[in-house]
């Protein structure tokens, strides 16, 4: 029922949308978005924990469509469609036959109104802007979380009404969110400024009944903006403060050795500190963030969770397995602290080079600064062909049996994928 | 009475030449004008740019642009793995949209965001007195057309060249020439207006060409057109909550 009028919140947006134009106003669609074709061969880590839980795919092939309609007439009415369509196919080595596993995502529905030139209204499926952490936002209790690991960033949004107010010196926006238990509903508003030179600050708030409240504070800084050579270089930080925890705690269960999910007590908090350049006349760009969750569990309430999941003594793994659903929601979200770091070169030279000037690289580590397990991306991309680019990739998960990216239930990976935009 | 003369005579010679005067008046007032017939304060355009380099390669890409006085944004319309990468400029901040997310960040006005020879700041700056103390350095031809050359010294050496030299034709107040210099005064690069297509008094479509005076072969190919000036045009345009909310810059070309 909750996805039905969710969905009617979507549908009534662009049926009002629509009907603000007037009837000599034509709209117009743009379509953009990227079509990929993937292979990926892994190797399965058969020492973690989660081994046994699901089926492991050595080989698998995949196509997907990603795209964004948009349709627009002057500045009074906006929507957009962004939507995933994906068809995982694997080869099954028990019985020769394919698996095919096709999908459509609508990530975002919505329609944009605007009220003068200082207010906006948008209504539908939409990602709300919270954070300015980059890989990850601690302090964002609205949004489906980004997953640091992820190798494609797809970003679902959820059905919500936000108006926003933007001036030259503030913006102000406050929101309303559906979700599919009306429960968990909510609302937050967000108070947003440029106006202090080289800084941009903003304060946002949200509660819930189901999620209680939680007050964030976001600032981003050019420290030497006016410094030739040094003026990409930018700094931010995301904290926040919510009244109940999101993530459950250790707690020793019945069966001696066991682990049982428990409940943090009290208020938790979250930041980010992070930090980005790109280096002159070489152009490549680093991204770094730190990251911390108050709620995170510690090095050895993870090595007990581990040891108790991976354990061969009667009863006390199946007594424990309420954490194999705990820990596949939160990926990177385990332990407390976390260290991220990213390289990208956009192409090894930008001088007329038929060939170098068509080579990007991309590279990325995740390191959890609980256990020092690590997570490693990294990529070549070519694009020799106009609209299109070829990339190689690799991903590597690494750490001890007691560890998060330890347990990855993938231990290395190759992928092949080709990439035409549109 | 001989003594008098050389007196004077050697006066004349030491007192120093007047400074050559510019016959329309004053020089910034004249720069404002030539502004005006290049790009309306409000207004919109559409940019194509074409990079052509030494080993023969080239690369396309096209946009458009609006201008609100000192505030322009410019958004990427092909190729399309770069639709969605936009530049803002709002006044002396510059901020820049990755086309795959509306992840929004500082940058430099001397950055090359986009690539090729144009910069961040010829892409977006186009109000030549904000940025530049003009003087007027007299009267030359420049490819057979009767030109005033100026000399623009940068305000602000982080958001203009340390040094520019103009060419404006004196018929149509159309640039011809404008060369960047360094810090060292050597130049940097220049363009040349290759040609220009005037309607009510200003342009409605010109070509110009960049050329990095280093590495000749190396140019930019920019052809502006669809030049529409614009009643008003909203501040939130320009703003970085604007350009992260991944609107659309709603005007019709």
């Amino acid at each position: 029922m909750h996805r039905a009028l969710a969905a009617a919140v979507c549908a009534a947006s662009l049926t009002l949308g629509t009907g603000a134009l007037s009837a000599e106003d034509l709209l117009s669609f743009k379509l953009s978005g990227e079509v990929d074709t993937d292979v990926t061969a892994a190797a399965e880590n058969t020492s973690s924990v989660f081994a046994s839980s699901a089926a492991f795919q050595e080989l698998s092939a995949e196509g997907l469509v990603d795209g964004k309609l948009v349709f627009s007439r002057t500045y009074t009415t906006l929507g957009l469609l962004d939507f995933t369509g994906r068809d995982a196919a694997v080869l099954s080595h028990q019985t020769g036959a394919t698996v095919e596993t096709p999908s459509l995502s609508i990530n975002e529905l919505y329609t944009d109104l605007n009220f003068g030139d200082l207010l906006y209204l948008r209504l539908g499926k939409q990602r709300l802007k919270w954070g300015a952490g980059f890989v990850y936002n601690p302090s964002d209790p609205v949004n489906p979380p980004k997953d640091p690991t992820a190798t494609r960033a797809v970003r679902e949004g959820l059905p919500a009404v936000k108006a926003e107010l933007i001036t030259p010196a503030v913006s102000f926006a406050c929101f309303g969110v559906i979700f599919d238990q009306l429960r968990e509903s909510g609302g937050g508003a967000r108070l947003s400024s440029s106006a202090l030179p080289g800084t941009d600050l903003s304060l946002s708030g949200y509660w819930s009944s189901s999620e209680s409240w939680t007050a964030a504070l976001n600032a981003s800084v050019a420290p030497f903006y006016e410094v030739p050579g040094w003026d990409t270089l930018q700094t931010w930080f995301e904290g926040g403060v919510s009244g109940k925890a999101r993530y459950a705690a250790f707690a020793n269960g019945s069966v001696a050795g066991s682990a049982v999910p428990g409940t943090w007590d009290g208020v938790q908090y979250s930041f980010l500190f992070g930090a980005s350049a790109t280096l002159p006349e070489i152009r490549t760009m680093v991204i770094t963030e730190y990251y911390h969750l108050s709620e995170g569990l510690g090095s050895s309430d993870l090595d007990a969770v581990y040891s108790a999941l991976g354990s061969t003594a009667p009863g006390v793994a199946a007594a424990s397995q309420a954490w194999l659903a705990e820990l596949a929601r939160r990926p990177a979200r385990q332990g407390k602290d976390y260290l991220f770091v990213s390289l990208t070169q956009p192409s090894i030279t930008d001088s007329g080079d038929p060939v170098l000037d068509k080579i990007g690289l991309r590279g990325s580590g995740l390191l959890s600064l609980t256990d020092l397990s690590f997570f490693v991306q990294a990529g070549i991309i070519t694009s020799f062909v106009p609209d299109s680019n070829v990339e190689l990739g690799l991903i590597w998960a690494q750490g001890g049996s007691r560890t998060e990216f330890g347990n990855s239930p993938t231990g290395v990976s190759g992928s092949l994928t080709v990439r035409v935009f549109f | 009475m001989k003594t008098i003369c050389a007196i004077v005579i050697a006066a004349a010679v030491s007192l120093p030449l007047a400074a050559e005067s510019f016959p329309e008046g004053d020089p910034a007032a004249y720069i404002d004008a030539v502004d005006a017939v290049m790009l309306p304060v409000n207004c919109k355009a559409r940019m194509a740019i074409v990079d052509t380099y030494a080993t023969g390669t080239d690369r396309s890409s096209e946009g458009f642009f609006i201008r609100k006085n000192n505030k322009v944004v410019w958004v990427a319309t092909a190729p399309a793995s770069q639709k969605n990468f936009a530049l803002l400029r709002s006044e002396d901040v510059f901020y820049e949209r990755f086309a795959t997310t509306n992840k929004v960040v500082k940058t430099s006005a001397t950055a090359n965001s986009r690539g090729g020879e144009t910069s961040n700041l010829d892409l977006t700056r186009f109000n030549t007195n904000l940025d530049y103390t003009v003087s007027y350095l007299g009267e030359e031809s420049l490819d057979g057309k009767a030109c005033y050359r100026f000399e623009l010294r940068a305000k602000n050496r982080k958001l203009a060249y340390s040094l520019v030299h103009l060419w404006v034709e004196k018929a149509t107040r159309m640039p011809v020439k404008k060369s960047f210099f360094a810090v060292s005064e050597k130049v940097l690069k220049y363009y040349t207006v290759t040609s220009a297509t005037m309607k009510d008094g200003r342009v409605a479509e010109v070509q110009m060409e960049y050329v990095d005076a280093l590495k000749p072969e190396d140019r930019s190919r920019i052809r502006l057109f669809d030049v529409t000036p614009l009643k008003s045009v909203p501040d939130q345009f320009f703003t970085k909550e604007y350009l992260e909310s991944g609107r659309l810059f709603p005007y019709d070309f």
